[in-house]
């Protein structure tokens, strides 16, 4: 990324900004639903996750790489704090124009249906998870960080990422063999499944 | 480790859940909210109509209702536990002690936590745990402030330096970390009673059940890779106590051959052991042990912990 940008972010230049937010909102977006597992929440993600951003920007290094790491480091703590930091928010994110009223049922409907099997048994997964595993998969499987950028988004030790990381594939693989059906598998769906995509998940938050 | 193995590994046993993008009719929305709150930050803010301020609310409050339901959850769930076996309790309880009767430092905010340790994880060469054999011991040295992450860390491995720098929690600066990432000054606003510990950690286990394994993982992070003041690193062992499961391994062996006598606990097939110098039960290391096949998968030493004025600067 070129350092000129950078610094257009630190002297407050919005459009510079503005293609900040184009080149990093989707990556995000992502991680908030990876780390919400709620649609919704991660919408929210991404603004609070760039208003922190704009907040702090006197904070961006002159020098480095991609911001991302930097971005999705802020998106973590702001799913661990989201009733927090929306509280800090609150009168910017009343100014979002809501969703559309009348979703596009069919896409929904189809995406959703195909999906469910999936997302319960990657949810029954992730369950099983302490959130610090939850955010190291997340940052270094998911959203495809190296340890180095993960640590830094986090904070911690590369060791530490290490470790969770290890640790996380530990409970992962007992997982696996002590339910056969595999965590990527798919299957007819059933009632139960198609119910089950829903409730079990995001209920939890 | 091989960093693109583990990662396929877990690609495969955890797919990613994240498969829509943003729409981009909402990208469009979001980026224009942001660029005019960005614009016009530092005046008032416009006055908004009342329909959207309701339409936005629902989904924070529902989160915190549900917050508020799993709290209320956790805190009826009967304790009817029996805590640790008779020997990891007494054991424990003599740790306790130890502990708790070391001198208590005096500690400036401005000072920084030094913990120098051997670590050495498992290293798999086959794509799903297969052929692994575990990589030499290493030296692993950390600088963190006491009392702000937002203050700018050390890490010196291999003769490498690289800074410790916490964006994410540039948020709430000074930052003083929380029970998975903790100053001194965090852990020393504990409580030091054993049970209040215990159930502030298990609350940390945001919105999943509270389960002994958790526990005993997260009071291992605190006494292995933090430095607690006295009166709360007794507290936490007296804790540790209360957690069904937990028992004592006689002779165990830390990451620089070091034995002493362990607590552990033993999850899916691993057993994770603390392991303490039989004399004087000072904390020297942890291991953790794949109990199907006896292999040891992961092991750590500590060899010093102390306070010193600069990150880097080596204690005197």
């Amino acid at each position: 990324m070129e350092p000129n940008l950078r610094a257009r972010i630190r002297a407050g230049d919005p459009d510079a900004f503005g293609l900040i937010f184009d080149e990093h909102a989707r990556a995000v977006y992502s991680l908030g639903f990876r780390l919400t597992a709620n649609w919704s929440a991660a919408e929210d993600v991404v603004s609070l996750t760039f208003l922190e951003a704009w907040r702090l920007r006197d904070r961006v290094d002159l020098a480095g790489e991609s911001l991302q790491p930097w971005l999705l480091g802020i998106a973590v703590n702001v799913c661990r704090n989201l009733a927090r930091t929306s509280r800090r928010h609150q009168a910017a994110l009343a100014r979002i124009p809501p969703p559309p009223v009348v979703p596009d049922f069919a896409e929904e409907l189809a995406g959703r249906l195909d999906d469910a099997a999936q997302l319960h048994l990657v949810a029954k997964a992730l369950g099983a998870l302490r959130r610090s595993e939850r955010e190291v998969i997340a940052l270094c499987v998911w959203s495809g960080l190296d340890y180095g950028a993960a640590a830094s988004a986090l904070g911690v030790p590369i060791g530490t990422v290490r470790s969770r990381l290890s640790r996380a594939r530990r409970r992962l693989r007992n997982l696996v063999l002590a339910d056969p059906e595999p965590a990527g598998g798919r299957e007819q769906i059933s009632g139960d499944r198609a119910n089950a995509a829903r409730p079990s998940w995001e209920k939890k938050r | 480790m091989n960093a693109d193995d583990a990662r396929r590994d877990l690609a495969r046993l955890l797919p990613d859940p994240a498969g829509r993008e943003l729409p981009a009719g909402r990208h469009l929305v979001l980026k224009e909210h942001l660029m005019s709150e960005v614009r016009t930050t530092g005046r008032p803010p416009a006055s908004t109509p009342a329909a959207r301020r309701r339409r936005r609310k629902p989904a924070i409050i529902a989160a915190a209702a549900v917050a508020a339901a799993v709290a209320i959850t956790l805190a009826l769930l009967p304790r009817s536990t029996p805590g640790a076996s008779p020997a990891a309790m007494r054991l424990l309880a003599k740790i306790a002690a130890a502990a708790g009767a070391q001198p208590s430092p005096h500690v400036r905010g401005n000072q920084f936590s030094y913990i120098s340790s051997w670590v050495s994880y498992q290293v798999c060469q086959g794509g799903s745990g297969s052929n692994c054999v575990m990589e030499k011991p290493h030296e692993t040295q950390l600088w963190q402030s006491v009392s702000n992450q937002c203050v700018t860390g050390l890490v010196r491995e291999d003769g490498q330096d690289t800074p410790l720098t916490f964006s994410s929690n540039y948020l709430h600066c000074p930052y003083p970390g929380d029970v998975h990432d903790p100053t001194y000054r965090f852990l020393q606003r504990l409580p030091t009673n054993p049970q209040a510990l215990l159930s502030l950690i298990e609350r940390e286990m945001q919105g999943q059940l509270p389960r002994p394994e958790e526990a005993f993982t997260t009071i291992g992070d605190l006494i292995g890779q933090a430095i607690a003041p006295p009166a709360v690193s007794a507290a936490l062992y007296r804790a540790a106590a209360l957690i069904p499961g937990v028992t004592v391994v006689a002779n165990a062996t830390d990451a620089i051959g070091r034995h002493g006598v362990a607590v552990a606990f033993t999850y899916q097939g691993t057993r994770t052991e603390w392991i303490f110098n039989r004399q004087t039960l000072q904390y020297l290391g942890s291991r953790s042990i794949d109990l199907s096949n006896g292999a040891t998968n992961g092991m750590s030493a500590i060899t010093q912990r102390a306070f010193v004025d600069h990150a880097g600067q080596l204690p005197g």
